[in-house]
């Protein structure tokens, strides 16, 4: 269905494969990892698959929205999926929050009886979520969901490792790297089901091709501490729990700390402040992934990370 | 460095220990039809076998034991449950470990709908959505940041410029539709 969001049509119809869904913190807190997210597209040659989705806003934080109101939520997130819809595009996350935001949301929408109270909703905003019309091989037409990508996964499966490794040009040799997935990365595993929950390898495979070595280390699954509220609610709770995962990550000798999600970024980063136990750099992995494919550091905004990076900068990042 | 040692929070062991009997009238035998009504319905299914509690980083750091949670809830102790439900990562580790098959993280959902109905939504949800209706995002940006984005190379406004107040207006009629702003205590003006 045409959507009045058809302003400028060379954007409405664009032919990439994949909309790019960066969230809030991405751009707002570290854009650096919006930075490195182009240079990495560009570096592995496949630019002309992706683009950005200027109409897109919060996935909505399900912590708010979903914990406040079911209704809202869905609503907010089908408006973002309708987005998607209108461009027949995979969406594809940078964070662990959006990324099951938009899973929920599309199991939901699923639902007849949501997908009709959803649909009266958004026809005040003058859309409607239908999923986009495909022509099986058999000739038949069906309407399929919006695909939910996080970047992980679309770098693995469908870019691969290979084609990572080939695009190297600072191997990062000796680097220890404690890789933290993050709970919406893996939870809850009926919906989540991108790879082993119990045991997921996409991050240290990634991490492994850029030359590092991810290390193991105790209770690696553990949480941040800092979703669904807690970090705004009691910022002790969610504290005492980082302390917890970061004793263990120094404990393990790593030299840096690795994630595919900006919200546990921002608590693990942000946390070492407050306990002044650690001094350890945590990064978004596209982050670790550019400086390894020869992106100049000092473009990086590195800078808005609040543990400095200075010294793995100076080892990895080049000659530039 | 030595063995990472844990550390616990928030001890209300003590007042939790203080022999005082649960008396009829603190059980609301409607709490459980409001839990239901809010999306926790299976919440009578819990065995009380402990293993959400468990697994959880919540219960391991507090004395907000998840089982306890849930014990109360069937009670209708309501006035004892309704402090706890934003102490919840939400990480889903106590629905992957249920043998019931219940999903606790959902039965908290539950709980901070009827907290934000009944006791009114904490600050951080009424700001954070405030940020959602004026920005389209439930982040602020800082001066320092977009410095940064254009000295890195990126738009400056993170936000496209051509489609922010459509998008802003859209967010605005959705949360009107759903009576949300009136539920949160938002202003949108007209």
């Amino acid at each position: 269905m045409a959507s009045i969001w058809v302003i400028d049509t060379k954007d409405a119809r664009t032919a990439a494969k994949y909309g790019l869904f960066y969230g809030c913190i991405i751009p707002n807190r570290y854009p650096g990892i919006e930075r490195s997210i182009k240079v990495i597209l560009e570096k592995l040659g496949c630019n002309q698959l992706f683009s950005d989705i200027p109409q897109a806003t919060c996935c909505p934080v399900p912590g708010i929205f979903y914990s406040s109101d079911k209704e809202t939520w869905l609503a907010l997130a089908a408006r973002n999926l309708c987005i998607a819809q209108d461009r027949k595009q995979e969406l594809v996350t940078f964070c662990n929050g959006c990324f099951s935001s938009f899973l929920m949301a599309t199991e939901q929408l699923s639902d007849p009886k949501k997908l009709g109270m959803v649909n009266r909703i958004l026809k005040n905003v003058f859309m409607k979520y239908t999923g986009i019309p495909r022509v099986t091989p058999e000739g038949r037409r069906v309407l399929e969901p919006i695909k939910v990508r996080h970047f992980v996964d679309v770098l693995y499966r469908d870019i691969g490792l290979e084609s990572i490794k080939s695009a190297v040009v600072n191997p990062l040799k000796g680097l220890k790297v404690a890789v933290h997935y993050g709970c919406h990365y893996l939870r809850p595993t009926e919906r989540e089901c991108i790879e082993d929950p119990v045991n997921p390898i996409m991050v240290d495979e990634i991490v492994a091709s850029l030359g590092a070595e991810s290390i193991n280390y105790e209770n690696k699954l553990d949480c941040c501490g800092a979703g669904g509220g807690v970090r705004s609610y009691v910022v002790d709770l969610a504290a005492a729990i980082s302390r917890d995962k970061l004793m263990n990550i120094i404990n393990a000798g790593a030299d840096l700390i690795v994630t595919p999600c900006p919200y546990c970024l921002l608590q693990l980063d942000t946390v070492q402040e407050r306990l002044e136990l650690t001094r350890i750099p945590v990064f978004h992995i596209t982050e670790l992934i550019a400086l390894a494919l020869g992106a100049d550091p000092r473009r990086l905004g590195l800078e808005a990370h609040v543990v400095p990076a200075d010294e793995i900068i100076s080892k990895y990042g080049g000659t530039k | 460095m030595g063995h990472a040692k844990k550390e616990f929070i928030i001890s209300e062991k003590e007042r939790l220990l203080e022999e005082v009997p649960i008396v009829d009238e603190e059980c609301d035998r409607d709490f459980i039809k409001a839990i239901i009504e809010m999306g926790g319905g299976d919440v009578q299914v819990c065995l009380q076998c402990g293993n959400c509690t468990g697994v959880c980083p919540v219960s391991l750091k507090t004395e907000n034991k998840i089982r306890n949670i849930i014990k109360m809830c069937q009670m209708g102790l309501k006035e004892k449950v309704l402090s706890t439900p934003w102490v919840c990562a939400t990480c889903h580790r106590c629905y992957e470990h249920c043998p019931a098959g219940m999903n606790p993280a959902e039965l908290i959902v539950a709980l901070r709908h009827i907290v934000v109905r009944e006791l009114g939504p904490p600050p951080f949800v009424v700001s954070i959505s405030n940020n959602v209706a004026n920005l389209g995002q439930a982040i602020e940006i800082s001066d320092k940041i977009l410095d940064l984005r254009k000295k890195i190379g990126l738009n400056e406004k993170p936000f496209d410029e051509r489609y922010r107040s459509k998008a802003i207006m859209d967010i605005r009629t959705i949360m009107r539709a759903t009576g949300y702003d009136k539920l949160i205590g938002i202003d949108l003006g007209d």
